[in-house]
């Protein structure tokens, strides 16, 4: 039981890449961290520096009370998850779980009924005796796990675990792992580039980005409070909708201008969000989630119908509907232009972006009920929630506090 | 069609490797000296090679040979190819230097070597630095054999040190790290994961050395001048059957001992198998 | 389709192998043909003691070639130390191409080649030509006689004689060389000085450097018509011990013990006083040792004579050759009185022909005077068909246990005729 501190951790490589820029974080007893991005970011490598496994350039790593900087991985008391299991594949089940346990020369009927407990919650009592080559994907997960269990560690580190199942799969699992994690309460670091696992499974999500924390917060917060453009488009599925507009004075308040339709900024947003006056009449980024666009209404029947507080509309032009059984994903083409997130370079507040769209228009993704009927080709309005607008800078790809 | 296509290789299979193998096994039947005519004499060779205690000695010495040279290059091979597996600064060229004597021609090893070996050769000369009066290698029958072991040992270590390199880069680096994150250090690490993960490399290794020890000639044949010596302690099986064909003027007999090294080998090669043999399963 | 093809396949290569192993087996199958008057081919392969023999007998065929310009001579030496000769002669001759004209080497290869009916018999060819056999000595040619029949002509041949370095000699004060067995062992008594690794007498403990002390006690290895060893007789047993007894007192030893692979090594390395050895020691002196001053002596004589070992080599065609007649052309030219004369002149052996010991190469070459005076009184080495290992290895490696004192003499020779009355009898 112990907590994890992370003080300015760097890491560069022998060709001058630098996988780690001044990493700190900090993961309470008993936290389930999530480090979440898309590869290369950094966040397999900080996990095997907290392991023991390289060695940072820079900055600190501590367990507990103790700096474990200079300590080899066998003492710093943590406990590993491998993306690929790593079992031993000449051991049974039984000997991969005690395998340290039998290294810290732990008499044996303690190691078996040890063995046995781990089994038991993890549902390998049956398979105790094969080795790792006759168990299927799912099981030698489990095993990797009971083998990082039975040490009653300090800390729980684990790569990726769940990659290599299948989707089902990973979705049972998802819960398991939760659930035998909050039964230890463990300080457990998770690595994940699904954002999906980050944000069920994590108490808090460290978002990284080529070697930057971009944003170290719950779930929740990531969600609704994003702090820049990159984890605002990294995190939710569909990837957020991005459109440069202009922010002008409209005639109940602020209002946003989408190539040549409008949306109104609603009050609780205007109020909510003091500095967006500072940027009246100058270009912004809008972030506009899938999930918030609803409610259609066939082109044709004007603007909105009624303008309710915090309800636009916008007319779009339908190019695919994928179903997926429970809701559509409508592909859409508007006239506004997209901004997409290039790279992030090595400030969060400095988020390059491009803007794009072309003559034809940008494109956008809506979560639509199954309802409507809608199909391609289709020109229908869409409804926005305007309380749940992002905006962001168009400069720095910083969230407009 | 097939049998058209690879019959041009079945031929050579057969003119090379098969036909001459089952031309021995024809030939022990027959008393014959290259010379003369060919004459059936059933299976009265075999019952003078099992008497004959030069044959015995032969037996012997082959023995010896591949029960000191096996295990000892298998573990002088793993213990450089370990060491060469870590990311030392000379690697590149320290591999190449240990691999070097095994594409070399061993007779050109063996006429070096004989010069080492000399009595006032290099060996000794590096000996009686440390106040140790060498032997007369070649000429002392007690070294003559353990003089050829250590020079086979030399020769082949780097080939099987190869194999092992290989062997130890198939096992996944993740598997190391669990195991030292498991808490095992070097040690522990080494005996109870690399080494039991390596057993179809150590196989491998253990199998070809069995069989080209078994089958060691030419070094014992340029180091003795052919003739087995001193006091028949460097004849081998091959260099017998050698000297029964040309010497002796017998190719029944060298054909006979030719039989017996192939049940020789057969045997040993099944009984490595069963200790070694096992796949890993991933 | 595949049934058929499969099987008729089968059969095709079934029968390939078998008239493989058939053919290789019946080495005997061609038949001989005279041809005269066209071009012909013959070869003509021997081994080479060094480099230069092969140069010297190349340009000696160039001259053949002149003579008869018909007959194209192919030299294809076979090079390889010890019995490789012989090894590959014998692949040869069961391949179907062994050479026309061979050395033959004494030492039990004559009488096996003989036995084997491998040559053929060249009296007709001696009388058609009016080729002078009267001129050569008894002892070599009786080697390569078999049945009245005679199947090689002797070519050169050397003696053992003693080799003694002069420069050791003056400085000991010994005036000259031993010419007594018991002149011996004081000579080299004085002259051996092991911390300097000096020794009075290096030779290998072979058959062929000690079989002349058992004659020259009156006994002998096996008996004139070689029909039994005669190695435990009190005279062989007398001589036999007086050699070991050599090397027991540290006076004698072997070339190893300072480094060299024969005695004639060690000898050239300034490290034996005395070695026993042939004419073929002086060119390698020559070309390998040549601030060595040394001289040659017959041999110390035994109770009963001085008698030594020669070891005559012979020319002889095999009997599978197309063109004997040819064949015998070469031979003739090689060893009649010019051609052997012409041999002689190189320097690399001695005569076979009596009438050629006092040419002047020889006059002029004074240190060859041992060697040939002891011409007269030598055996030539043979054995039986059948003794190559025994002679080369079972009585080396015998010898060897005794003079490191691991079998007493006695017991060495008894192995010695044992082994050997065993496989006179397996013949």
């Amino acid at each position: 039981m112990a907590t994890i501190e992370l003080e300015e951790l760097c890491k560069n490589f022998s060709d001058g890449t630098k996988a780690l820029s001044n990493l700190n974080l900090t993961v309470a007893d008993g936290e389930f961290m999530v480090l979440v991005g898309p590869s290369g970011c950094g966040k397999t490598t900080t996990l095997r520096m907290v392991a023991g496994l390289e060695e940072p350039s820079g900055g600190t790593i501590t367990i507990g009370e103790r700096v474990v900087n200079d300590l080899s991985p066998r003492d710093r008391d943590v406990a590993m998850v491998f993306q690929n299991y790593a079992l031993y594949p000449h051991m049974t089940v039984a000997k991969n779980i005690g395998f340290a346990l039998r290294m810290r020369k732990v008499p044996k009927d303690v190691i078996d009924s040890k063995v046995e407990d781990a089994a038991r919650v993890l549902g390998l009592s049956a398979v105790l005796n094969r080795k790792p080559g006759q168990l299927s994907g799912g099981q030698r997960q489990r095993v990797a796990m009971g083998r990082a269990i039975v040490r009653e560690p300090a800390v729980f580190l684990m790569d990726e675990p769940l990659s290599s199942l299948d989707a089902k799969l990973r979705v049972q699992m998802r819960a398991e792992v939760t659930r035998i994690q909050r039964h230890l309460g463990v300080a457990t670091l998770y690595v994940t580039h699904d954002q999906i696992e980050a944000m069920t499974m994590g108490d808090r999500v460290a978002v990284l980005k080529d070697g930057i924390l971009h944003q170290c917060d719950t779930p929740d917060m990531l969600y609704d409070r994003p702090a820049n453009l990159f984890v605002a488009s990294f995190i939710g599925s569909p990837t957020m909708n991005l459109y440069e507009g202009r922010l002008v004075e409209g005639d109940d308040g602020l209002a946003v201008a989408l190539g040549e339709q409008r949306l109104s900024v609603g009050r609780d947003t205007a109020e909510r969000r003091q500095s967006l006056a500072a940027y009246r009449d100058r270009a912004i980024v809008v972030g506009i989630r899938p999930e918030t666009l609803y409610g259609v209404q066939a082109a044709g029947l004007g603007p909105g119908g009624r303008a309710e507080e915090g309800n636009g509309a916008l007319k779009v032009k339908v190019e695919l509907v994928e179903s997926l059984g429970s809701e559509f994903i409508v592909h859409f083409r508007i006239g506004a232009k997209t901004v997409e997130v290039e790279a992030a370079g090595t400030d969060p507040e400095l988020t390059e972006v491009t803007v794009g769209g072309g003559a034809r228009g940008g494109h956008g993704e809506a979560r639509v009920g199954r309802d409507h009927e809608i199909k391609a080709g289709d020109e229908v309005w869409l409804s926005v929630d305007t309380n749940r607008l992002y905006f962001f800078d168009l400069a720095t790809g910083v969230a407009i506090a | 069609m097939g049998i058209a296509m690879s019959l041009p290789a079945m031929i050579v299979l057969f003119l090379f490797t098969l036909g001459p193998a089952i031309y021995a096994f024809f030939l022990s039947f027959f008393s014959w000296s290259l010379l003369n005519k060919m004459q059936y004499v059933g299976l009265s060779n075999f019952g003078f090679i099992f008497t004959s205690p030069l044959f015995w000695t032969a037996v012997f010495n082959t023995a010896s040979f591949a029960l000191v040279v096996v295990p000892t290059q298998t573990l002088v091979a793993l213990g450089i190819a370990v060491l060469l597996n870590q990311n030392l600064p000379a690697r590149g060229f320290l591999r190449l230097a240990f691999f070097f004597p095994a594409v070399s021609s061993s007779a050109v090893i063996s006429i070096i070597f004989m010069w080492i070996y000399n009595k006032f050769g290099l060996l000794n000369g590096a000996l009686g630095v440390l106040g140790i009066p060498g032997p007369n290698w070649l000429a002392n029958p007690f070294f003559a054999l353990k003089a050829i072991m250590m020079m086979n040992i030399w020769t082949t270590s780097g080939y099987f040190m190869v194999v092992f390199l290989a062997g130890l880069q198939a096992i996944p680096q993740e598997i190391h790290d669990a195991a030292w994150v498991d808490g095992a250090g070097s040690w522990y690490r080494f005996t109870r994961i690399t080494v039991p993960l390596l057993k179809p490399t150590t196989f491998f290794v253990a199998i070809m050395g069995v069989i080209g020890t078994m089958q060691m000639f030419d070094q014992a044949f340029i180091i003795s001048g052919g003739t087995g010596g001193p006091l028949n302690s460097t004849t081998t099986l091959v260099l017998l059957i050698y000297q029964y064909i040309f010497s002796y003027g017998q190719v029944g007999y060298g054909a006979a001992v030719t039989v017996i090294l192939f049940v020789f080998t057969m045997a040993v090669t099944l009984g490595v198998n069963k200790w070694l043999g096992k796949p890993i399963e991933y | 389709m595949q049934v058929p093809v499969h099987r008729a396949t089968a059969k095709v290569v079934a029968l390939c192998g078998l008239s493989l192993i058939v053919a290789a087996s019946s080495a005997s199958a061609r038949t001989v043909r005279r041809v005269s008057g066209k071009p012909v081919t013959i070869t003509l392969s021997g081994w080479t003691s060094s480099p230069v023999e092969a140069q010297l007998l190349t340009k000696d065929i160039a001259g053949f070639s002149k003579v008869y310009p018909n007959i194209h001579v192919l030299y294809r030496p076979i090079s390889g130390s010890g019995s490789t000769y012989e090894t590959v002669l014998r692949t040869r001759f069961v391949a179907g191409n062994a050479p026309d004209v061979i050395y033959v080497n004494n030492g039990g290869e004559s009488s096996t080649f003989m036995a084997n009916h491998d040559l053929i018999p060249l009296n007709s060819y001696i009388k058609s030509s009016h080729f002078t056999i009267g001129d050569f000595y008894k002892s070599s040619l009786s080697l390569f006689e078999q049945g009245g029949k005679i199947y090689g002509i002797p070519k050169d041949q050397s003696p053992l004689a003693l080799f003694y370095n002069t420069t050791m000699f003056a400085k000991a004060g010994i005036k000259h060389p031993p010419t007594t067995w018991a002149q011996l062992v004081t000579d080299a008594k004085l002259l051996t000085n092991p911390s300097k690794h000096i020794y009075g007498l290096i030779n290998s403990v072979q058959e062929p450097r000690w079989a002349q002390f058992l004659s020259e006690a009156g006994g002998g290895v096996m008996n004139p018509a070689m029909t039994k060893f005669t190695l435990t007789s009190p005279a062989s047993v007398r001589g036999y011990t007086y050699f070991v007894d050599l090397y027991k007192r540290g006076i004698a030893t072997v070339p190893t013990t300072v480094g060299a692979s024969w005695g004639g090594q060690a000898f050239g390395m300034g490290n034996a006083a005395m070695v026993l050895s042939g004419d073929w020691l002086n060119p390698f002196l020559k070309q390998t040792y040549p601030g060595i001053h040394y001289n040659t002596a017959v041999l110390p004589k035994g109770p009963v004579s001085n008698v030594s070992l020669t070891f005559p080599v012979a020319y002889g065609i095999t009997r599978d050759s197309r063109n004997p007649a040819a064949a015998w052309k070469l031979i003739s030219y090689l060893t009649n009185q010019q051609g052997m004369t012409r041999w002689m002149n190189l320097g690399l052996a001695l005569p076979t022909r009596r009438s050629l010991v006092g040419l002047p190469y020889f006059k002029h070459h004074t240190y060859i005077h041992g060697l040939l005076a002891q011409l007269p009184h030598s055996l030539a080495w043979t054995f039986p068909p059948g003794f190559v290992q025994f002679s080369s290895t079972t009585m080396l490696n015998q010898t060897t246990l005794a003079i490191e004192g691991k079998e007493s003499p006695l017991q060495a020779l008894k192995n010695m005729q044992s082994g050997g009355e065993a496989i006179l009898k397996s013949r």
